[in-house]
C-alpha cells in the first residue's frame, strides 16, 4: 500500500479531533445537566416560602424537586451517558491514529 | 488478619486489581463520611429543607467527576493529584503546590470525622470528649499503618453495607412500622409554630421552607457550586479510580457509586427531619428526657445515633454506632493513605530522591501515615462545637477551587501551560485558606459560609489568565514539548 497519495493528518490534529469530540459529549450533557440543577435551585430559593405552599400529592413541591427527583433523573441520564461515551471510546479504538 | 505489604504500590493502591462492583463499594464507603452518615441527616435536623442542599450536593459531585475525570486520569494513569501536574507540566513547583493542597484537603476533610468520633464516644460510653479524640487517633494510626490499602479495600466492601443497612433502618423503622409518611412529617413540622422541647422558639413553617439558614444568594450559589464540583478535586477519591483496570471501568464505577450513594442521600434527609418530628412530640412520644437532652445539646451531630436509640432502641443504636465508626475508619484511613501517598511519594521519592530504594519507601510511607494520623488529635480539639457536614464543606470548597480547575483545564485544554497551573493552585490554596481562616477579618461582601464556588471562578480566570500571557511572550515554548504525548494518552485509545 502506497502512502504516498494519501494525506497523512498529523497526530496532533487527530487526537485533538477525538479530544474534541469527547468534550463535546461531555459538555452537551454536562451543561444542560447543571444548569437545570442549579437554575432548579436557584428556582427554588428565589420563589421562597410561595414554593412551600405548592403540594403534589400531598407532599411539597420544593422537596419532590429537591430531596427525590434528581435522582432518578440522574441515574437514568448517566447511566445513558456512560453507555454512550463508553461506545464513543471503542469508535475510537477502531480508528487509526 | 494483618498483612505485610511487599511494596510501595501495594501499600498505596492495592496491587490496582479491584473490579467495578468492589471498587464502587470502596469508593462508597470512603465517600460516605461521617459527614453524610451523621453529617447529612444532622444538617437536615438542623436547617430543615436548607440542609438537603448537602445531599444534593454531595450526589451530584459524582457527575463532574465521571463527565470530565474519570476516564482520562485512569488512562493517563497518575497516582495522586500531584503527579498529575507534574507529568503534564513538568514542574517541580507544581507538584510540592499540589502535596501543600492533598495535605490542606486532606486535613479539613479529617477534622468532621474526628469530631464525629468523638461526639458518638460520648454519647455511647459517657467519654469525655478530648480523651475520645486521642484514643480514636491512635486506633486508626495504627490501623492503617499496619494494613495499608489492602487491608482496607476488603473492610471498605463491608462497611459500606453495614452504613447503608443502618441508614436504610433508620428510615424503615419510622415509615414502614410507625407510618410516618415523609408528607405527614414535613406536614406536620411546617405546621408547628412555638416553643420547641429546650425551650427554645422554633417556626416549622420556616424550617420547612427555603431560605431558613442559607439567608442569601451568593452563600448558597458558592456553597451549592463547592459541593457540586468539590467530589470531582477530593484525593482519596481521585485515587480510588487508579484502581480500576482502564478508562471505560472508571466510568462503570462512577455509575455504581452513583447508585448506591444516591439511595443513601435519598434516606438521609427524611431520617432528619422524622427525627425533628420525633423531637418535637418528646413527651407525647415517650423519649427518654436523656435522649431529649442530647437532642438538643448535640442535635447536629448525633441526631443519627439518638434517632437510632429512639427507633431501634439498643440494638440499631448499636448498629448505627458500628456504622458510624466503619465510616469514620474507612474514611481517615483513605485519607491518611492519600497524604502518606503526597508525602512519601510525591515529596520525598520523587522531588528530592528518586533513587530511593524500596524498603526505604515504604518506611517513608508508615512514618507519614504516623504523622498525620497523630495530627488528628489537635485538629480534633479545634472542632468541637462546629457541624460536621457544614465542616466537610469546607474540604470540598478547597477541593472545588484548587483541584477541580487544575485538573479538568489540564485534562480539556492543550494550551494551559505551567505558568497557569502554578498561578491556579496558588489562587486556589490561597483563596480558600484566606477566606475560610481570616473569614472575620474580610469585609461583609467577601465573607462567605463557604467560600468553594466564588474561589473556584477566580482560579479557573487565573489559570485561563495566566496561560495566556505565558503562551504571548514565549509564544509555542510556552507549552509543555510533549503535551501531544500526553493528550494522546489522556483522550486517545487505551492499548490492549
Amino acid at each position: 500500500m502506497s502512502s504516498s497519495n494519501e494525506t497523512v493528518k498529523p497526530i496532533g490534529t487527530a487526537i485533538d479531533r477525538i479530544r474534541r469530540r469527547q468534550l463535546s459529549l461531555a459538555l452537551n450533557i454536562g451543561i444542560p445537566y447543571f444548569a437545570a440543577i442549579i437554575g432548579m435551585f436557584l428556582v427554588v430559593y428565589l420563589a421562597g416560602p410561595s414554593v412551600a405552599a405548592v403540594n403534589i400529592m400531598g407532599f411539597p413541591l420544593h422537596y419532590w424537586l429537591v430531596a427525590v427527583a434528581v435522582y432518578p433523573i440522574t441515574w437514568a441520564l448517566f447511566i445513558w451517558y456512560v453507555g454512550k461515551a463508553n461506545r464513543m471510546e471503542d469508535d475510537i479504538e477502531q480508528e487509526d491514529i | 488478619m494483618f498483612r505485610i505489604q511487599k511494596t510501595s504500590a501495594d501499600y498505596y493502591l492495592a496491587g490496582r486489581k479491584v473490579n467495578s462492583f468492589i471498587n464502587a463499594s470502596a469508593i462508597s464507603s470512603d465517600y460516605l463520611s461521617a459527614a453524610s452518615f451523621l453529617g447529612v441527616a444532622g444538617v437536615a435536623f438542623l436547617f430543615g429543607f436548607d440542609g438537603i442542599i448537602y445531599a444534593l450536593g454531595f450526589f451530584t459531585g459524582y457527575i463532574a467527576l465521571l463527565l470530565f475525570l474519570a476516564s482520562p486520569l485512569r488512562k493517563f494513569g497518575r497516582y495522586t493529584v500531584p503527579d498529575f501536574v507534574s507529568e503534564r507540566f513538568h514542574s517541580k513547583t507544581a507538584r510540592i503546590l499540589g502535596v501543600i493542597g492533598v495535605l490542606f484537603v486532606s486535613l479539613f476533610y479529617m477534622a468532621p470525622q474526628l469530631l464525629g468520633a468523638g461526639k458518638v464516644m460520648g454519647l455511647l460510653l459517657g467519654m469525655e470528649y478530648r480523651s475520645a479524640i486521642v484514643a480514636i487517633s491512635i486506633i486508626i494510626t495504627v490501623y492503617v499503618a499496619v494494613g495499608g490499602m489492602k487491608g482496607t479495600t476488603i473492610n471498605q466492601l463491608v462497611q459500606f453495607w453495614i452504613l447503608f443497612g443502618a441508614m436504610f433502618l433508620l428510615a424503615f423503622i419510622p415509615f414502614v412500622m410507625k407510618g410516618y409518611s415523609y408528607t405527614d412529617v414535613v406536614n406536620f413540622i411546617s405546621s408547628f409554630k412555638g416553643t420547641a422541647p429546650g425551650g427554645k422558639v422554633f417556626d416549622g413553617a420556616a424550617y420547612t421552607s427555603p431560605a431558613y439558614w442559607l439567608t442569601n444568594l451568593k452563600d448558597t450559589m458558592s456553597l451549592l457550586l463547592a459541593l457540586m464540583f468539590g467530589t470531582a478535586g477530593l484525593p482519596h477519591i481521585l485515587v480510588r479510580f487508579y484502581t480500576a483496570p482502564d478508562g471505560k471501568a472508571a466510568r462503570r464505577t462512577v455509575i455504581y457509586v452513583l447508585l448506591l450513594i444516591g439511595m443513601f442521600y435519598i434516606l438521609s434527609p427524611y431520617v432528619g427531619h422524622v427525627i425533628r418530628f420525633a423531637y418535637l412530640q418528646g413527651e407525647q412520644l415517650g423519649i427518654s428526657p436523656h435522649l431529649m437532652q442530647w437532642l438538643a445539646e448535640n442535635g447536629k451531630n448525633l441526631a443519627v445515633p439518638v434517632g437510632g436509640s429512639y427507633f431501634g432502641g439498643q440494638i440499631l443504636l448499636g448498629i448505627v454506632v458500628a456504622g458510624a465508626f466503619a465510616a469514620i475508619l474507612s474514611t481517615v484511613a483513605g485519607l491518611i493513605i492519600a497524604c502518606a501517598g503526597a508525602i512519601g511519594h510525591d515529596l520525598v521519592v520523587n522531588v528530592f530522591n528518586p533513587n530511593m530504594p524500596e524498603r526505604t519507601r515504604v518506611t517513608i510511607a508508615r512514618i507519614a501515615s504516623l504523622g498525620i494520623g497523630l495530627l488528628g488529635i489537635p485538629l480534633g480539639f479545634m472542632v468541637e462545637n462546629m457541624q460536621i457536614a457544614i465542616l466537610v464543606g469546607l474540604a470540598f470548597a478547597i477541593a472545588a477551587s484548587t483541584f477541580f480547575p487544575v485538573l479538568v483545564m489540564g485534562v480539556w485544554w492543550p494550551k494551559m501551560t505551567r505558568a497557569g497551573a502554578i498561578a491556579g493552585l496558588i489562587t486556589g490554596i490561597v483563596g480558600s485558606f484566606a477566606m475560610i481562616l481570616g473569614k472575620g477579618m474580610l469585609p461583609t461582601v467577601l465573607q462567605f459560609k463557604n467560600p468553594g464556588g466564588f474561589v473556584m471562578i477566580l482560579t479557573f480566570a487565573a489559570i485561563y489568565i495566566a496561560s495566556k500571557m505565558e503562551i504571548a511572550s514565549k509564544g509555542e515554548d510556552a507549552l509543555p514539548h510533549d503535551i501531544e504525548e500526553v493528550m494522546t494518552i489522556l483522550h486517545g485509545p487505551e492499548k490492549a
